[in-house]
Formats: structure tokens, C-alpha cells, sequence
């Protein structure tokens, strides 16, 4: 018999999210077509560069340490630190790299500055974007434009040395304290100048409004229109609306096939009422859905791709194996030749746009 | 910083350290992926464990591997608790949480989860309670043999109050109702809303109500929230796009089910399988939810980091407001005769269904051409075909399909008894259960493989000796098979008792089935061998 108790002192954990496997995306190779897209719309923008004011921290860090990279390095960690410091705990929606180690290692007021907190820093991921925005010439130093705004970040207060203990990280800056001056570079330097006339355009065309409020799907959704835009930006904007009728429903009906082993009943109906980039997930529905997304773009001059369920599947399976020619999923006669590779969840591409949202938000642009 | 846990890792480290043996996995359910499950727990599918998985939802089309059986349930309701019971030898390993094995279960899901072991006695003994009263209700199947896992576990009193909740003892909103105090600051809920959950929100409310009037806070992710006075909401907010560079991956839903009821010195938190919904919380009778939830006490702190700093991911939640349209109700089972699963051993094969009667029933192997009509007399839920396996003909790869009276081809799970390293091929008895209770082959000339460094005479003289009659094999074998499963057993004789006993239920069945290799006196020889081991 075992001894009384009502309860226990046990506390359950979470189940860890299964890491995603190289290759276990992008099942029928529409990323590229669309980062080609997002590319010519968004130059220099990634899906990672959020906040505006790395740029300013770059620019000041290259110009302090004469672009030593351990020193810009050093100098991000202890920025880092400094926010977390500020925010960890409250509500205040400051995002910045290496928040969630931080989270996890939960430093101490008297431990040393770590040596390494993320593996893809700042000057990694905002490389592109700095020379993009013309803050930083090809052999890597700074332009009279990056000089103005290192000038301008240093304004805010930086420590004259590196911080050593997570404690002084209190007086680094914060990626949300940009002075109104600093806030007006940054924009010059993102709607201004070669590149930055090309964010700028894309930012006319969609317009201010449609950005703020809405996700990705539903700026495209807006773009579904059969007539031709003067504007450059707007066609292309255009071209990814009816490129995301195809891949949308294509990739969702192709992992559908994957998990089911080709196995799939039913036919794709004639007549089905379009609701863009809403593709569902029981059998029939998304039979229907992917019907009337490919009449639509087939209507709008996007690829002509066969209703047909059997040929639809064959070419779904063609190009598959085209695009991934080393490492297929399935085999010819849809056998599954990887296991339990089928994303959680599929949605249309985002075409960066929610990074420059972000980042427009940050210069007040938003 | 709690870490996150793996279930199959879990399970392998715990393996690892107990000594070779007898291994058998329980694994219960709502619902199941093959492909997810099998990928998963690949490494304790390539040993000789026993795995019995009960489900709660018919199994998905699709061929799965037969070293595992399938038992669908015989519940009205929905059977709906996620429990794994891992038996190691005499050690005993007990999950319970919220997640399916299912590819969104097993790791796409925010889902909770906790690994107890022969430290957690209570619990241990709830959740034999909780087993013995599927097999009052003969929920599973008798060919899934929950015996051995029942006995394995601690026992308690009857009527002594255990951690461990079950919808099978009353409703669990009572229970949980007697179960907690006053003076709670709030109650902080994570969970999928199912159904119309207004009233039983209203009735948690009220338990928390307070001057502050904080009340209830929901989080969930889904797109019904009712307004409900009290209540507030919150859904889980994806991380941010910059948290990809760190290799953090997106959850899907919110489906861990955990309810906290937050005072100044502790929380008393449930958590498990139930849902909040209606049908979980508050529905009595045979077509309740079979539901399992565990109540903790824990530190407020513990709590808060659980539920805010531990997310995966970079996740956080957001405030919300109530709004939304109720999800559909998950329809109940058809409550009419159907097919549960078959169990094929050699060219027999037992059909289990929900009902008796004499039914005729069109199978076929999945998506096959050959079909096979035959009428079976169902009693106590099974029919037993002696040749229908041969008869089907082609590779029974664990599933079968049968016609609905819909006139729709439902998939069944097949389950392949007798088999020795998934091949199907039945060796003998003696050799069976020595497989089965020291998860390696028995010992001989043949087999070829490096013998294990022990000291066991029996071994020596099966693998030595060129010139054993038949008989003295026969008896070295079951000696040190009565042996060894003794050994398993240890320290536990009620586990070696039921293990005995079903030992000799097989010797039985085997006699019976083929009487010129069991005369009398080799029946009562293994019966005592099995007997007197634990003296030895």
C-alpha cells in the first residue's frame, strides 16, 4: 500500500518543439521565385531585420572600434544585455537578438558579460541592409551618411568602455530610444538614395495605411485585381499575389499527398467561390479551394497548371522531384522516402514585408 | 530554467539505465499518427519491447509496422487521456500530459508533459486505479493484457484520495470542486476550448472570485472565446521573426490542458488530458470523456515560470478579447455495431468489435482488390476466423479494412501476435517468452550471437553441449526461462505471480492448440519450473 497524498510536488514541463529537418521546407522550390520578388521590392530587407536602430548601433560600433569584429561583437552582447535588463518582466514589446538565450540563461546583476550569447549577430544579419541604405561602402567603412548617424547614436550616452559586468549594461541604449534626429537619418537612409528609392516605391504602392494593419495575406489579397498597374512596384506587388495562388495551394495539396501516400480520393469541382489564400484542410475543401486559387491565377496570367486531379498530382510530383532532386521526399509512385517531414503549418510567402513594417514603425514612418 | 522534454528520450534514457530484460510499453492515446509514432520511438521499436497502443480515434488509412499492436477502445464517449506506462524489468516509468502521439503532439504543439517513477507512489497508484477501472468497464481489449502494467504498479486503498483524477470516478468539475480551498488570487487556464464552455467558466469564476477581481485568465490560441464575466483572455503570440536566427522553431496550437489555482503561498495546479469543455468537466455516464488529470501543488513562482518564462521558443502571450464562433461539438461514436480491430496469430484471426451478434463483414487488405465476405458469431466483442488470415491472402501490414454499413471502407489496426523480431514468424513457446523476458534470443548452438558474460549453468550447458536429447533441452530451457523471468520480476512477486500466470495461461493455449508436443507430464514440468524460480 502506498502512503497518503492528495498531491504531488511534481511540475509537468513542455513537450520541446521537434527541430525541422534541412530540406523539410519549400517542398515544391517557390521560395526562390519569391525571394527574387521580395528582393527587387525590398532591397536589403530580410525576414530578420527588424529594428532600425542596429543600424545606428552598427554604424557607431564600426566607427568606434575601427570594424574589429570580436569588439562590435562584445559591444552587441552588452546592448543585449542592457535590454533585457530594462525590459525582461515587464510588457513593453522590445525585441532584440538574443532575447530568448537571455531568457533562458537568466544572467545574474553581478556575473561577467558573457562572452557569446547568439550565433548570427547584428553585423551579420544587418550587413546587407547597412550597405544597402548606403551607411557603409564596399570596402566595409563608413560613409559620410553612417558617420552623421554613428554621431548621432553616440549622442544617446554610450559607456566609454565595454561594459565587463551585466549590471553596467544598464546604461546601453535602448533599440526603442532613438532621438527624433537619429529617427530622421534612419529614415533618409532607408526611403532615400538608390535602394532606398525602391523600399520607398514599394511603400507607395501598398500604402501606408494597408501596411499597418494588415498581414501579408491580405495586402497581397488586395492586389488580386486583373487590371495592370503603371507603377513598377505595384506589378510586382501583383506578380507575388498571383504567384501565392499557385504555391499556396499547390504546396498544401502536395503535403497532403506526402503524408496520405498519394493516396487521395475525390475531384477538384468546377465552380468554387475564391477566398484568397484561404486554403482548408479537410479533403474536399481543399480540393476546392485549390480548384478555384488555380483557375484565379490562371485568370490573371499567373501558371496554367492541369484541374484534373491525376495530372494536377503528376505535375505536383514532377516538380517536386525537379526541385529537389538530391534529397526527394517521395518516390515516383509517391512512396515516402523522408518521414515526417510535412511543415505544421503553411502559409503564402512574406515578401519581407512585415520586417520593413517593423522597421518603418521604429522611424516613425508607421 | 525547466528544460523542455522529449517523450521517446525519455523513455530511452530510462531503458538504458535498468538491466536488459523484459520491456513493455502502455501508451494510451486520443489520437494517433503511425508515421509520427514510429519515427519517434524508432529505437524502442528495434528492440523486443512489448507495445500496446490503445486509441481513442479510429486509426488514420495507411500501412503501419507490426511490431506494435493497436487496441481501439470500447467507449461511447470520448476516450481522450495521453498516458504512457513504461515497464523496465520491475522499474517502472509513468508519463502523463496532454500530448497525442500524433506529429503535433510529439513536438509541433505547445503541450505539457511529466515522467513520474517509482518515487511518485501516489501517483503511481492513481494511475493503477485509474487502469483498473478501464478494465472494469472493459474499455480495452482482454488481448491487450493490461495486467502485467496494473500489477506493476503500487497499489492503494480503496477509497484513500490519490493525485491522480479520473472522469471514470465522477465528474471531474466535483472532483476537483472538493479538491480545492478559498482564498485564491486567480485561476490561470491553459487549454483548447471545445464545445460551450460558459457555465463551467462561470462555476471556476465563482471559485476565484476575489476584491481584486482578477478572476479567471484563459489561454488558448483558438478563435472562440466566450464572454464570460471574470474572464479574460490571452493567446500565444508567434516569436519574432529576428528568433528564427537562434534556430527557434513555431508552435502550432495551444494544446497542453493545465488549470492553476493561484494563491499567495502555492498554486494548486491540474493538468492532464481535459479539455476546456463540457463534455470533459462535467458530462457523466458512458458517454463521458475518459479523461485523466493530475493535481499538483506547486511554489507560485514555479508556476509563473512554467507559464511565462519556459515557453518554447521565444513565445509569449498577448491579451485578447473574448469573441469568435464555438468550434463544432466532436461528434460521439456511432453508437451501432462496428469493427474495432483484428489480431491475427498464425492463419487465425480474432475480429473485435463493439457488440455481439452474427454479423457478416466484407474486409479486404488496405486499398487491395480481394475482398472477403464472411459471417462471423460475435461473442463478449469477438469472433474468432481460423483461416481467415491465410484466406485474405497478400502481406497484412497491420492494417485492415472493413465496410461500413455506410457502405465506406474504415481502416482497423491488425495486430500480429506470436511474432518474433517483426518478421511473424512464431518460434516456440519456451523461446517466446525468453524473448519476451530477456529481450534476447535463447541461447543455443544455432543462433549464432556472442553470449552475455553471466555465470548461469543452464546458458553454459544449452550452448556446450553437442549431443542434448530433445527432453533435456526442453528442460534447460524452461529453467532458465523460469529463471530469468523471475529475475525481471524482482523484488515484485505480485508482478511475478501475474507474469507466471501467464506464462502457464500460454502453455495452456498452446497445448490445446497442439496437443503431440505437450503431453501431460511436460505441461506440469514448466508449470513447476515456472513456480519454484523465485525461490532459486
Amino acid at each position: 500500500m502506498t502512503t497518503v497524498s492528495l498531491t504531488t510536488a511534481a511540475c509537468p514541463s513542455w513537450v520541446a518543439p521537434s527541430p525541422s529537418e534541412p530540406g523539410s521546407l519549400d517542398a515544391l522550390g517557390y521560395q526562390l521565385r519569391a525571394d527574387r520578388i521580395a528582393e527587387t521590392l525590398l532591397p536589403g530587407v530580410t525576414v530578420q531585420t527588424h529594428r532600425a536602430r542596429y543600424l545606428s548601433f552598427l554604424c557607431w560600433a564600426i566607427d568606434r572600434t575601427g570594424g574589429n569584429e570580436i569588439e562590435i561583437d562584445r559591444w552587441e552582447i552588452a546592448l543585449a544585455v542592457g535590454e533585457h535588463l530594462r525590459h525582461s518582466g515587464t510588457d513593453h514589446q522590445c525585441s532584440f537578438l538574443g532575447k530568448n538565450k537571455l531568457m533562458a540563461r537568466m544572467p545574474a546583476r553581478g556575473d561577467a558579460l558573457p562572452r557569446r550569447l547568439h550565433v548570427q549577430t547584428a553585423r551579420m544579419l544587418y550587413g546587407g541592409l547597412l550597405r544597402s541604405c548606403g551607411l557603409v561602402g564596399d570596402d566595409g567603412c563608413l560613409t559620410a551618411h553612417g558617420q552623421c548617424l554613428a554621431k548621432r547614436f553616440a549622442g544617446t550616452g554610450m559607456p566609454q568602455t565595454t561594459p565587463a559586468k551585466i549590471w553596467t549594461c544598464e546604461r546601453m541604449p535602448c533599440l526603442s530610444g532613438a532621438s527624433q534626429l537619429e529617427k530622421k537619418t534612419l529614415r533618409e537612409a532607408l526611403l532615400e538614395g538608390e535602394e532606398g528609392t525602391r523600399r520607398n516605391a514599394t511603400l507607395k504602392a501598398i500604402g501606408k495605411t494597408r501596411l499597418r494593419g494588415q498581414h501579408t495575406s491580405m495586402v497581397l489579397a488586395d492586389f488580386l485585381d486583373s487590371r495592370a498597374f503603371s507603377n513598377s512596384a505595384a506589378e510586382l506587388v501583383r506578380e507575388a499575389a498571383v504567384l501565392e495562388l499557385t504555391a499556396l495551394p499547390c504546396t498544401k495539396l502536395f503535403i497532403c499527398l506526402y503524408q496520405s501516400g498519394g493516396k487521395l480520393a475525390g475531384e477538384i469541382p468546377n465552380h468554387t467561390m475564391l477566398q484568397p489564400y484561404r486554403v482548408r484542410d479537410a479533403i474536399p475543401d481543399l480540393l476546392a479551394d485549390v480548384g478555384a486559387h488555380l483557375r484565379r491565377a490562371a485568370k490573371l496570367g499567373g501558371e496554367k497548371l492541369p484541374l484534373g486531379l491525376n495530372r494536377l498530382k503528376q505535375f505536383l510530383l514532377e516538380r517536386h522531384r525537379r526541385e529537389k532532386p538530391d534529397a526527394p521526399w517521395v518516390s515516383e509512385n509517391w512512396t515516402r522516402l523522408r518521414e515526417g517531414l510535412a511543415p505544421g503549418r503553411i502559409n503564402v510567402h512574406s515578401y519581407r514585408l512585415m520586417a520593413f513594417r517593423s522597421l518603418l514603425r521604429d522611424v516613425e514612418v508607421l | 530554467m525547466k528544460d523542455t522534454i522529449r517523450l521517446a528520450e525519455h523513455l530511452n534514457h530510462f531503458d538504458r539505465k535498468v538491466l536488459a530484460g523484459r520491456r513493455r510499453l502502455l501508451a494510451l492515446t486520443y489520437e494517433f499518427d503511425p508515421v509520427a509514432f514510429e519515427r519517434q520511438f524508432a529505437r524502442l521499436l528495434r528492440t523486443h519491447a512489448d507495445i500496446d497502443v490503445v486509441v481513442g480515434r479510429p486509426l488514420p488509412p495507411g500501412e503501419r509496422s507490426i511490431r506494435y499492436c493497436v487496441w481501439p477502445v470500447r467507449w461511447r464517449g470520448v476516450f481522450h487521456p495521453k498516458l504512457l506506462v513504461f515497464l523496465a524489468n520491475s522499474e517502472v516509468l509513468v508519463g502523463i500530459g496532454s500530448a497525442n502521439l500524433t506529429a503535433a503532439g510529439l513536438g509541433e504543439n505547445l503541450e505539457e508533459w511529466h515522467f513520474f517513477d517509482d518515487s511518485d507512489g501516489p501517483v503511481l497508484a492513481g494511475v493503477r486505479r485509474f487502469l483498473e477501472r478501464l478494465v472494469e468497464h472493459s474499455v480495452v481489449a482482454e488481448a491487450a493484457q493490461l495486467n502485467e502494467i496494473i500489477v506493476s504498479l503500487p497499489q492503494s486503498h480503496p477509497n484513500q484520495k490519490l493525485p491522480v483524477l479520473s472522469s471514470l470516478d465522477g465528474k471531474l468539475r466535483d472532483q476537483v470542486g472538493d479538491r480545492i480551498a478559498s482564498g485564491y488570487q486567480r485561476l490561470d487556464i491553459v487549454s483548447p476550448i471545445n464545445g460551450r464552455p460558459e457555465k463551467l467558466l462561470r462555476y471556476l469564476a465563482k471559485k476565484v472570485k476575489n476584491a481584486a477581481g482578477t478572476g479567471v485568465v484563459v489561454h488558448t490560441n483558438q478563435g472562440f472565446r466566450p464572454k464570460v464575466r471574470g474572464v479574460q483572455y490571452k493567446t500565444l503570440d508567434d516569436p519574432p521573426e529576428s528568433a528564427a536566427e537562434e534556430g527557434l522553431p513555431r508552435l502550432g496550437a495551444v494544446h497542453a490542458k493545465l488549470y492553476a489555482f493561484v494563491s499567495k503561498k502555492w498554486v494548486d495546479l491540474f493538468w492532464g488530458s481535459a479539455n476546456l469543455s463540457f463534455s470533459a468537466w462535467e458530462r457523466v455516464g458512458a458517454t463521458a470523456n475518459v479523461e485523466l488529470l493530475v493535481h499538483s501543488r506547486i511554489h507560485p513562482t514555479a508556476w509563473q515560470q512554467l507559464l511565462n518564462r519556459d515557453l518554447p521558443g521565444g513565445h509569449h502571450w498577448r491579451k485578447a478579447n473574448p469573441g469568435g464562433e464555438p468550434q463544432p461539438l466532436e461528434l460521439l461514436h456511432d453508437s451501432g455495431w462496428r469493427l474495432l480491430c483484428a489480431v491475427r496469430d498464425g492463419p487465425a484471426l480474432t475480429l473485435e468489435a463493439t457488440g455481439d451478434g452474427v454479423q457478416t463483414v466484407l474486409l479486404r487488405v488496405s486499398q487491395g482488390t480481394k475482398e472477403l465476405k464472411v459471417t462471423l458469431t460475435f461473442q463478449d466483442g469477438h469472433a474468432v476466423a481460423p483461416h481467415l488470415a491465410a484466406r485474405l491472402g497478400g502481406e497484412l501490414r497491420g492494417t485492415l479494412e472493413w465496410r461500413t454499413p455506410h457502405g465506406e471502407w474504415a481502416t482497423i489496426p491488425l495486430n500480429h501476435l506470436s511474432s518474433v523480431d517483426g518478421t511473424g514468424t512464431s518460434g516456440s513457446l519456451v523461446e517466446l517468452l525468453h524473448l519476451r523476458y530477456t529481450g534476447r534470443p535463447m541461447p543455443g548452438k544455432s543462433n549464432g550471437r556472442p553470449r552475455l558474460p553471466n555465470d548461469d549453468r543452464d546458458e553454459d550447458e544449452l550452448i556446450r553441449s553437442k549431443y542434448l536429447g530433445e527432453l533435456d533441452r526442453f528442460a534447460l530451457q524452461w529453467r532458465l526461462t523460469a529463471v530469468r523471468l523471475a529475475a525481471a520480476s524482482r523484488p515484485h512477486r505480485e508482478l511475478w505471480e501475474c507474469r507466471v500466470a501467464e506464462a502457464r495461461r500460454a502453455v495452456q493455449q498452446d497445448a490445446t492448440m497442439r496437443p503431440d508436443r505437450w503431453p501431460n507430464y511436460k505441461q506440469e514440468f514448466a508449470a513447476r519450473m515456472l513456480e519454484n524460480a523465485w525461490l532459486e
